[in-house]
């Protein structure tokens, strides 16, 4: 069978476009390690983001988000007119951005911790509870809760204008 | 039925043909000569790497071969160069602040490892301009060295807490939204939409959270974001990064907040999206003329094939 001398040229034009396949950079994928667990239904909660930090040395990054009452009080600091309050800290940990040498996202979801503060009167009651892993529970942690509270209380809100 | 050579229909195609393509040498817009005045300053291996594969679109020094004088070669190659220096003229590097330098370093590198650049068009005539992966290690080596981290300095701390004791008194009031030149006005709505990433910039100490509005967020929750619908608005909230001795960063002062508008038809022009970029408290429109948008294009060009958007969405 002889080719074509037009087929040649088509043979070399896709060779060619074969050649220049990009590396491949999961277009049109969602960064599924770092999905927040279905059953916790966090997008219903209606939260919003009061800041976000990142932890170099457990290599971890996180979003605090919380109801009216929390954005208010990491905005105010001063007053804390006590309101009911609703705090959730999400971690990952982190990865390196695929599409951007120099930047690091979200990667494999680590846990979700909620400081929740109700007042009762006088009274200000404050409780914390704590979902680690994809396939996790709510629990609380009586070592750490203390330290938790206090250090998801002490974040200020990021400026956002 | 054996006819002379010149009678023959394929002949007289190839006459017309050869006729035309004389014609079209006669065309020859000027490519204009310009001097090098601040040319690249980095270590010389990575010189190197610029000048055999980037310099002849992205310099002063354009070097075309024989063939790229032939048209219709010759006007893409001119056309390539006039587009290429606008964005990036090594020749008028060293003019660029520090900070210019390396956050174009770290652009520069992105559009070499996703294989944007140099042009493949380009590469396939001029094989030494095909970067091997030992040759874009050396960039990357130039750009990493280039990261450095540690604990904020009292300057960044004093203007972060100052500019959070302004936003506080500012919050009450409601100024005239600025625009771009393109027409798009801030849109201060985006804080209350939900985050679909956040992103920990090494390269220049910053750290952002990108926002989704309803549209964004429905098109991730069924996963149909490649395209993202028409009505899309991703909005990303830059801040510097305040590290404290322990490597706890917290989010210091607002940068910018950029905001990518998705509309098919109004935005034809522009792949399909609407750029904005608003910078500091005051807001201030990113752009000297209605230009500025090709600037937003190319540096997402890596991103190209996934509706030119960086951001992996997270699904709440
Ligand atoms: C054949 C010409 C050509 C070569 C060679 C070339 N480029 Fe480009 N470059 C362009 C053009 C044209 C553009 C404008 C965008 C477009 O049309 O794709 C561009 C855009 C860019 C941009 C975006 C600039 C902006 O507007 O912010 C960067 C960065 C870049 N090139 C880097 C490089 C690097 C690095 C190399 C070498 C490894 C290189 N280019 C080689 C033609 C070229």
């Amino acid at each position: 069978m002889q080719l074509k001398p037009q087929y040649s040229v088509f043979v070399l034009l896709l060779l060619v476009a074969i050649g220049c396949k990009q590396p491949n950079n999961h277009a049109g994928e969602l960064n599924d390690a770092a999905g927040l667990p279905q059953a916790l239904k966090f997008d219903q909660l209606g939260f919003k983001v009061i800041t976000s930090m990142i932890n170099k040395k457990n290599a971890t990054m996180s979003t605090l988000y919380g109801n009216p009452g929390a954005l208010d009080y990491s905005k105010a600091k001063a007053d804390s007119n006590a309101k009911d309050m609703i705090f959730a800290l999400v971690t990952w940990k982190q990865q390196d951005d695929e599409r951007w040498f120099g930047a690091k996202i979200p990667g494999q979801f680590q846990s979700v911790e909620m400081v929740t503060s109700k007042t009762n009167g006088p009274e200000i009651q404050t409780s914390y509870k704590i979902y680690k892993g994809k396939e996790g529970k709510w629990q609380n942690d009586p070592l750490t809760e203390k330290a938790r509270i206090k250090y998801i209380l002490a974040q200020t809100a990021s400026v956002m204008p | 039925m054996n006819q002379p050579f010149y009678k023959r229909r394929t002949a007289k195609v190839l006459v017309v043909l050869l006729i035309c393509f004389a014609a079209m040498q006669l065309f020859r817009p000027e490519l204009k000569k310009q001097p090098v005045t601040a040319d690249f300053n980095g270590p010389e291996n990575v010189k190197v790497i610029f000048k055999k594969a980037c310099y002849d679109c992205h310099s002063n020094e354009t070097d075309l071969k024989w063939f790229d004088h032939l048209q219709p070669a010759y006007s893409i190659a001119v056309a390539d160069v006039e587009n290429g220096k606008s964005g990036l003229n090594f020749s008028e590097w060293a003019n660029m602040a520090p900070g210019d330098q390396k956050a174009k370093l770290f652009e520069i590198l992105n559009q070499i490892t996703t294989g944007t650049m140099p042009l493949k068009s380009y590469q396939l005539l001029h094989h030494s301009a095909i970067l091997s992966p030992e040759e874009i290690a050396v960039v990357k080596n130039y750009a990493a060295g280039m990261i450095k981290e540690h604990p904020a300095d009292t300057a960044l701390i004093n203007t972060a807490d100052k500019q959070f004791k302004n936003w506080k008194i500012q919050n009450t009031q409601t100024p005239e939204l600025p625009k771009t030149l393109t027409g798009i006005p801030f849109e201060p709505d985006y804080k209350n939409w939900q985050a679909i990433s956040s992103t920990d910039r090494t390269d220049n100490g910053t750290m952002r959270v990108v926002f989704g509005n309803p549209i964004a967020v429905k098109a991730i929750a069924e996963h149909h974001i490649n395209p993202w619908p028409d009505g899309t608005i991703i909005a990303k909230a830059a801040w510097d990064k305040i590290e404290d001795a322990d490597g706890n960063i917290k989010a210091g002062a607002f940068k910018q907040v950029e905001y990518m508008i998705k509309d098919s038809n109004k935005y034809k022009s522009t792949k399909g999206w609407g750029w904005a970029r608003f910078k500091t408290m005051k807001l201030l429109p990113y752009g000297k003329n209605i230009g500025y948008t090709t600037e937003c294009i190319n540096c997402h060009r890596p991103v190209s094939n996934n509706d030119f958007v960086f951001t992996l969405p997270v699904k709440q």
